[in-house]
């Protein structure tokens, strides 16, 4: 069952990237144990209907508020999925948003969020300039503001190749991104350093961000 | 996490979704960090999944078959399968291709067949009941549909018309399961033996020759494409079949070698092959495949009808001329 907090989206949307239907596949990495009541933030059809096949309900919030709390109640939701990435230019306020999705979940729920990956390899500046904050979230400040929050644990997983529609989720380790590098096929020009660099220790720098499961 | 490019469980919308595109796989990795298991994960009402996992698991008890397929096994919660097999360190072959010398390509196609082979010897008797056996299969009944399928999809009267020829005069082949998608990806080389992968078309198609047909084509064009141009669509193999190059001249013999290998004369051969092409073709246009990977198919047919109504004969492209 849906349910909107805001206008419909127009049915007429744009292409979805590739692995945008597989948006939702994170739930299946998260340790919950209870699935009646999901959070949407920011995100489309497509993230929200793959949401509502794992809980009986979903409750869909297509903007942030500009100020104030989420409008959903205190402790009624098993899940919070914020599409929106937490160190973009539109939070102002990393640390409140958290709080907030915390005062939503029940004890045990989880907080799906994303932020960007200082290190990676990118086009120097670009990523920078287009909508992010200058200076963004570390992996340690990411995990200061969850426990400030009041969560209990954090899950930190690369998301690759973009938060938006992760094809690929893999805990920020060596062996991982060796496993991952090691089955992507061919490749041509800077692509064929990858695997080396998975295998030197350098994963932090190849892949843009970060997806966090936190648990309330 | 990875290759998530589909939704599970499955929503309304994404059932009728390129079953490419569906569920996710899983690597897991022990606590020295090598890759132990890897796991394909779909949602639990995929039938075809279920299947192939079925067959997974009973070709390797067969003693026959088990040497030429990772060892795998299958759980279902009602929302969600997992079909799990030890992880295999090898090499995928069409990562070996391009740096394959002729001689070297021509063993590893012999090879691969020789495993295929070895399965579809296996299969009838530890897939008693999943299997559709029968003695001898019928080409131009069985390529009906897949003609129809293309004369929907544009292929001209006259084409049709000589493709059908071929098939009707193949007349009835010994029957014999297919693995049905044996190309380069669906291959490892693992400390010298070959293992196949990816058997959710096991058994569906009985004609022989196409799983040949399919690994020789497929090979022959990742041979052909330029390396920076990994992702670009795949030359057309009629061409190439046709030309006097080395690779040309192993995809006759391998061809014409298999063929006889089955007791099949050149008519035989021939519409086998033709019913592989027009089969392959109408399949990934049946099942909704997005037109980068259905449109090279369906030329490939209409590249090879017209050799045929040129030549009137292809025998000079399987090895018997």
């Amino acid at each position: 069952m849906l349910h909107r907090t805001e206008a419909p989206i127009p049915l007429s949307v744009p292409t979805l990237p590739f692995g945008a239907h597989g948006s939702s596949n994170w739930v299946w990495l998260a340790r919950i144990g209870r699935f009646e009541c999901a959070v949407e933030v920011g995100g489309t059809d497509a993230h929200a209907a793959g949401l509502g096949r794992h809980f009986e309900t979903v409750v869909r919030i297509a903007t942030l508020p500009a100020a104030g709390p989420l409008p959903v109640a205190d402790a009624s939701a098993d899940c919070v999925a914020m599409r929106v990435m937490l160190d973009a230019e539109s939070v102002t306020e990393p640390g409140l948003l958290l709080a907030d999705c915390r005062r939503v979940l029940r004890d045990g729920g989880c907080l799906s969020f994303g932020f960007r990956n200082g290190r990676w390899l990118s086009r120097a500046g670009a990523w920078r300039t287009r909508g992010h904050a200058a200076t963004g979230l570390t992996v340690s400040g990411a995990r200061t503001l969850v426990r400030r929050a009041g969560f209990s644990g954090l899950d930190l997983y690369y998301a690759d190749p973009a938060f938006a529609a992760p094809t690929a989720l893999i805990e920020p380790t060596s062996q991982a991104a060796r496993a991952l590098e090691g089955e992507k096929p061919m490749r041509s020009g800077l692509a064929l350093a990858r695997p080396f660099l998975a295998r030197a220790g350098l994963h932090a720098m190849l892949y843009p961000a970060y997806l966090g499961i936190a648990y309330a | 996490m990875m290759n998530s490019v589909g939704p599970v469980p499955l929503s309304d919308d994404a059932r009728a979704a390129w079953h490419g595109d569906r569920g996710f796989n899983l690597l897991l990795v022990d606590a020295a960090g090598r890759t132990a298991f890897f796991c394909k994960c779909r949602d639990a009402s995929d039938a075809a999944f279920a299947r192939e996992t079925e067959v997974l698991e009973r070709l390797g008890e067969a003693e026959g078959a088990r040497a030429a397929l990772p060892a795998a096994c299958g759980i279902s919660d009602g929302r969600i399968r997992i079909q799990m097999s030890a992880y295999v360190r090898g090499q995928v072959l069409r990562h070996l291709i391009p740096r394959m010398g002729t001689a070297e390509w021509e063993a590893a196609l012999t090879g691969v067949i020789g495993a295929a082979d070895a399965v579809s010897e296996a299969a009838p008797a530890a897939l008693v009941g999943r299997l559709d056996v029968r003695a001898t299969v019928d080409v131009a009944d069985a390529g009906a549909t897949a003609l129809a399928t293309l004369a929907g999809a544009g292929l001209d009267a006259d084409a049709l018309a000589v493709l059908r020829g071929v098939l009707a005069a193949a007349g009835e082949l010994a029957w014999r399961p297919q693995h049905g998608d044996l190309w380069s990806s669906n291959v490892l080389r693992d400390d010298g033996r070959w293992l196949l992968l990816d058997f959710e078309q096991f058994g569906l198609v009985g004609t022989p020759l196409y799983d040949v047909a399919h690994l020789v084509r497929t090979t022959a064009q990742a041979r052909a494409t330029p390396s920076q141009a990994w992702d670009a669509p795949p030359p057309l193999w009629t061409p190439l079949l046709r030309g006097g190059s080395p690779d040309a001249a192993v995809c006759r013999r391998v061809l014409g070698t298999a063929a006889r290998h089955r007791g099949l004369g050149a008519a035989a051969a021939l519409g086998a092959v033709v019913y592989y092409l027009t089969d392959y073709a109408a399949r990934l246009l049946a099942n909704g495949a997005p037109p980068a990977l259905a449109a090279p198919p369906t030329r490939e047919v209409a590249a090879f009808a017209d050799v045929l109504r040129e030549r009137g004969t292809a025998d000079h492209l399987l090895g018997f001329a």
